[in-house]
């Protein structure tokens, strides 16, 4: 038993010693306290007045217990975060907090929690840290708390969870102890999410016709029913099943099998200069990167369709599939790391696409600069001659800094409508 | 109760101890002192049940400001007009700030300000006074403080700022009751383990602090007001002592040790020595100290580090508050000295101790009344000679064998048949003579009782006792042995003062009224010109014990217990000198040094012996069993050692590393670096120690250039990552953010190129 407790006592001040995850900081409060201390201590040593060296000597326990309490404070206890892997930004990120206390008598008090999120990539605009600063005021032994954290989502980007640190004043507030709690995990902040506009859907129908008048991709009539689902916002309202609705009592719209869609191609070329970036093309770039996330949210929806999302840069990057949930995760993670390029250009990039995709896609590119379409299919030596003709009726394109995309996209304010695509994305 | 409830009215019962702890010796100068703790129990009161629960009820802040400007006015006016009490009055200020914040709404830093102001008047309370009372305070302020300051920690944290608007944490902080369910046994028993850590460790440093004053104790001017010790006094009158043989209450505590400071238990008839009564007056029952035969004669001051070779007796005496100036001691004293400045001295004439600094004040000062501490020694070798004490000339045989007239021959009617009664060759001895009468009370007819009844009132009260009543109690006793030894013509005194005590801590008794005894001393001779008195109890032993163990009633253990405290606090904490630090703290450490060192001496010599097995005269005897025995477990140990070193200076590098590598990773300006780092890793190029960033970029873009076979440029991205990575961290040059994008795009395309599956 003697062994036991020596063991325990020699093990725990060797570790105070070599605990590189801890740190202690003196407290305002604290730093007063102890001038006042050494003021009674001086007063009652000068005066050789025993109960002034008493009170000094009793005052100083606080000092003291301050050291041994805090460590006591941090055992036996542990916090774990949940967050999502994935949020739409200008929706509230939410991050779980759970402390459990493992301890048999002793309750956690005003333990609090400090959080960085940081950005991965920080050429990637707009990302910010995010310090979630939140206490457990109580959490009784053998029991667990929990705090939800809700605050606003920074600009998209890789975020990483670096270090938790867990912090106590305990028992007098007036030495701090922090210990770091490494716990890391990543959260992919998608661009936000907003409503293609009715304008879009006109672009997009001329886009797809033929020269002869006739649609690349078939209406909804023709289009092959084979079930129900719940009526989700956006959804026509052609769609709803009337006959199902009144009988279930909410309403329900049919689905589609889309056969023999036109395959889409999103190219996007995020062009900043390489100095004297103003804040203005900086915004450009991202509302380009934001209407490129809504037109693959949108487009992922119609299964059946091949998306392609291309991007210009030093070296020009290509993601494409079948429409599905998979390819639109990978799609929106693309857009949400994009970073700018300065250098890079649309006929590069066309010539990485696939023939495929060249021969037949409709091919939507956004630009954050003028593009002029001949002058790329010129360059591309996979459009140049007469190959080019061939998609110039398939082709539209969009100069976000001329501002083509104001009319084509607009955002909720309460993120309503985002909400219910990401309730699709998570599904 | 909510928490804010339980806050706040812990806080008002610690500032009403601090303030209590202020007054409670202060109403010997104050007679409303006792008026403050009371006004700020209410006051709390009042502000806990008004301001507290909505603070629209407070004062206005002018108004406070206003009243706390009145408040230093009184007590400038206080302390004007009397100056000797200047710390009460700054304290009495306090307690008016104290109140009137009270009354005000209360932020944090208003609540430090009332803990500071609380901190103070507890200082002011123990440096004006040490009394038990004060010590008792003292410790439950200090826990109600600490329960507080846990408390007020909680407060503070509650009260921390909110969140920024747009962040919500869910579910939100009670503000007004932040931790239900807090007081529970789990947090009764956590904050006592605390609140004894604390004090455990006050009291460690309180032991420990360097003491360099041997006279620990009260200060001049700080005991409260003394009371009035009857029996002491100039004039006594016989009876009275009955009033204070009935009485419990505390006079003095006396710790007794040995001439080396060993501890010592009181002899069993511990005679405590007061004043001296010489003349019985002629109205009958009345004695007197004449103070017409005084002759002052300082006491030699202590040197406790002479030896003077004779067996002594040392005491550490305690005084309760009263306001005369005999001390008692065992006598024969040797030397004496205050806890103060002021000096002891002796009345050479009847060898009673008393304190200069009272008898010598006016009128128009007040008397240093009250308690006092001072230390004597004794000799305990049996010496019946008062080394200071003035030969009995015949003007004090003639005081010390005067009766009054009618007295002489009653008095000789009972003497003469006792003197008679001795052996022929004893009748001419005093000290005979003494004893025949000291047994013809103690053993006769004779009886103690604290009962006075008057048999014959035309009677002296002593020939009253001797002749018909033939009971009372010591004072009889002794008056009747005095006045038959005067009658027998010896030369003979009373005493008044204390025999026994309780021993509630072994070596310290404590001494109450009821101790309060009367005995003779008959002058028996000479001793190289000093008179040799010899001490005479006449007092039935056995009965005066019964009866005095019958006085006070009660619980004998919680008598005891309350004795055990008072002792403690006055011998061990505000006695706590230099004398006794060197005792209980550093005198052991000291010898456990001391100890520890032979040990370590002892373990060295074994050490040498042992490694005198290790020595070789030559390189050939390495080649023998303890050739390889000795190389076998010295190479061992010594690799063992160099494993824990080595383990030991990595963690703690470690730390620092951890630390730099960690703001490294924050700082955006080097994070390419560790990306760099980070993809290499993921081709299993790792940079070991003692390999630079550059050397180790050079090794990766040759591993690189093996890999590039579409031309991309690859092998050139660790080369310049680096030379960034060296110009910031080293050159301390901030790169533009245009360098960084490049930088990241290039391990962009690295990665990417890295990630992509390869053919072949």
């Amino acid at each position: 038993m003697r062994r036991h407790l020596a063991s325990r006592v020699f093990g725990r001040m060797g570790s105070w010693g070599l605990k590189p995850n801890q740190r202690l900081r003196w407290r305002k409060a604290g730093v007063v306290y102890m001038a006042v201390w050494i003021g009674l201590l001086a007063a009652g040593l000068h005066q050789q007045a025993n109960l002034i060296l008493l009170i000094a000597g009793m005052a100083a326990g606080p000092i003291v217990a301050s050291f041994l309490v805090s460590a006591a404070m941090l055992r036996k206890i542990r916090v774990t975060r949940r967050g999502p892997a994935f949020v739409f930004s200008g929706e509230p990120l939410i991050i779980d907090y759970t402390l459990e206390n493992f301890r048999r008598s002793t309750s956690v008090l005003a333990l609090g929690v400090e959080d960085v999120l940081a950005p991965v990539d920080r050429t990637v605009p707009g990302g910010v840290p995010v310090l979630p600063r939140l206490t457990f005021d109580r959490v009784a032994p053998g029991a667990k708390g929990r705090l939800r954290w809700a605050g606003p989502t920074p600009n998209r980007g890789r975020y990483r969870f670096t270090t938790m640190e867990l912090v106590t004043g305990s028992p007098f507030g007036l030495i701090e102890r922090r210990v770091v709690v490494t716990e890391p995990s990543e959260i992919l902040i998608y661009p936000r999410i907003g409503h293609l506009a009715r304008r879009w859907n006109q672009l997009h129908r001329e886009a797809t016709q033929t020269k002869k008048g006739r649609r690349h991709d078939r209406t909804a009539q023709q289009q092959e029913y084979h079930g129900l689902r719940e009526y989700r916002a956006g959804d026509s309202p052609r769609w709803i099943h009337w006959r199902t609705t009144a009988r279930i009592g909410k309403p329900m719209v049919k689905e589609f099998e889309q056969q023999n869609d036109q395959d889409l191609a999103i190219l996007l070329d995020p062009w900043l200069p390489r100095t004297k970036v103003t804040p203005e093309q900086r915004e450009t770039l991202e509302a380009a990167i934001r209407f490129a996330a809504t037109v693959c949210v949108e487009s992922c929806r119609q299964a059946g369709r091949r998306i392609l999302l291309g991007w210009t840069g030093a070296t020009p990057g290509v993601r494409q599939g079948p429409a599905s949930a998979k390819l639109l995760h990978e799609l929106l993670e693309q857009l949400a790391v994009m970073r700018p390029a300065p250098e890079g250009q649309m006929s590069v990039l066309l010539d990485a696409l696939p023939p495929a995709c060249l021969r037949e896609a409709m091919l939507v590119m956004i630009s954050t600069r003028p593009v002029n379409l001949a002058d790329e299919a010129e360059r591309s030596s996979r459009l140049s001659g007469g190959a080019s003709r061939g998609i110039a009726g398939r082709v539209l394109l969009l100069d976000a800094s001329q501002g083509d995309l104001t009319d084509l996209i607009h955002f909720d304010e309460h993120n309503r409508i985002a909400a219910s695509r990401r309730a699709e994305v998570v599904e | 109760m909510n928490f804010e409830r339980l806050y706040r009215a812990s806080m008002y019962v610690t500032l009403f101890l601090a303030t209590l702890l202020l007054n409670v010796d202060a109403s010997r100068d104050n007679r409303y002192a006792m008026l403050f703790p009371l006004g700020a129990a209410v006051g709390g009161f009042l502000a806990f049940v008004t301001v507290d629960r909505d603070p629209r009820r407070g004062l206005p802040r002018d108004l406070a400001n206003f009243l706390s400007f009145v408040s230093f006015a009184i007590s400038g006016i206080v302390i004007y007009n009397q100056p000797n009490l200047m710390l009460l009055g700054i304290g009495h200020a306090l307690v008016y700030l104290q109140v009137i914040k009270y009354f005000l709404p209360k932020t944090v830093e208003d609540d430090w300000y009332l803990f500071l102001i609380g901190l103070v008047e507890a200082v002011i309370g123990v440096f004006i006074s040490q009394s038990d009372e004060v010590g008792l305070l003292l410790i439950s302020w200090a826990i109600a403080s600490l329960w507080t300051l846990g408390l007020f920690f909680l407060r503070r944290e509650s009260l921390r700022d909110d969140p920024p608007r747009e962040v919500t944490i869910l579910p939100a902080s009670n503000r007004l009751d932040p931790y239900p369910g807090l007081i529970n046994l789990g947090f009764v028993f956590a904050t006592l383990r605390v609140a004894a850590t604390t004090l455990a460790l006050g009291v460690m440093i309180f032991l420990l602090m360097p003491r360099w004053s041997a006279k620990a104790g009260m200060k001049p001017g700080q005991s409260p007001a003394g009371k009035h010790l009857t029996g002491f006094s100039d004039s006594v009158t016989l009876g009275q002592m009955g009033e204070i043989l009935e009485n419990d209450s505390v006079v003095m505590s006396v710790e007794l040790t040995d001439e080396a400071s060993r501890v010592v238990n009181p002899p069993p008839d511990l005679l405590i020595r007061g004043v001296t009564l010489t003349d019985y007056g002629s109205q009958g029952g009345r004695w007197q100290w004449s103070r017409q035969r005084v002759e002052v004669m300082p006491i030699a001051r202590l040197n406790d580090s002479a030896v003077t070779g004779r067996k002594e007796l040392r005491q550490r005496i305690k005084l309760e508050a009263t306001d005369n100036e005999v001390l008692f001691s065992v006598r024969p004293i040797l030397r004496a000295q205050s806890s103060t400045a002021s000096e002891l001295a002796m009345n050479r004439l009847d060898g009673t101790l008393f304190r200069r600094d009272i008898r010598e004040y006016d009128d128009t000062t007040s008397p240093r009344s009250g308690k006092y501490d001072y230390r004597v020694v004794s000799d305990a070798g049996g010496s019946l000679v008062q080394e200071f004490e003035a030969p009995v000339d015949s003007n004090g045989v003639r005081v010390y064998t005067h009766l009054y007239r009618g007295l002489e021959a009653p008095l000789q009617a009972i003497v003469d048949p006792i003197v008679a009664a001795l052996p022929t060759e004893e009748q001419g001895s005093n000290l005979a003579k003494a004893r025949a009468l000291e047994h013809f009370l103690r053993e006769g007819e004779f009886t103690y009782s604290l009962r006075m009844t008057v048999v014959d009132p035309n009677l002296d009260p002593v020939l009253d006792f001797l002749t018909n009543r033939k009971s009372g109690h010591c004072e009889y006793f002794a008056s009747a042995l005095t006045l038959m030894c005067r009658a027998a013509g010896i030369p003979a005194r009373m005493v008044n003062g204390f025999k026994g005590g309780d021993d509630a801590m072994g070596h310290v008794v404590t001494i109450r009224e009821k101790h309060a005894h009367s005995w003779v001393e008959a002058l028996v001779g000479s001793e190289n010109g000093a008179p040799v008195w010899e001490t005479l109890d006449p007092t039935p032993s056995r009965q005066r014990e019964e009866t005095v163990a019958k006085v006070g009633g009660g619980s004998v253990r919680f008598r005891y217990l309350g004795d055990s405290i008072r002792n403690f606090w006055a011998f061990k904490v505000v006695g706590y000198d230099r004398d006794r630090q060197e005792q209980w703290i550093y005198g052991p450490i000291r010898e456990l040094a001391t100890a520890a060192m032979l040990g370590f001496r002892l373990m060295g010599q074994m050490f040498r012996d042992a490694t005198k097995w290790l020595y070789f005269e030559s390189p050939g005897q390495f080649f023998s069993v303890r050739g390889f025995l000795v190389s076998f477990f010295g190479m061992l140990l010594l690799v063992g050692l160099v494993r824990i070193g080595h383990w030991l200076v990595n963690r703690l590098l470690g730390r620092t590393r951890d630390r730099n590598a960690e703001a490294e990773a924050r700082d955006p300006g080097l994070a390419f670096y560790h990306r760099l780092v980070r993809i290499l890793s993921s081709l299993g190029l790792e940079r070991p120690a003692g390999e630079t960033p550059r050397e180790f970029a050079r090794r990766a873009a040759t591993l690189l250039e093996d890999r590039d076979r579409g031309g991309l440029g690859l092998a050139g991205v660790p080369p310049m990552v680096v030379e960034a990575f060296y110009s910031k961290r080293f050159g301390q040059r901030e790169l533009s953010p245009a360098l960084i994008r490049e930088l990241e795009d290039r391990l962009e395309a690295l990665e990417t190129d890295l990630a992509a599956p390869r053919a072949g």
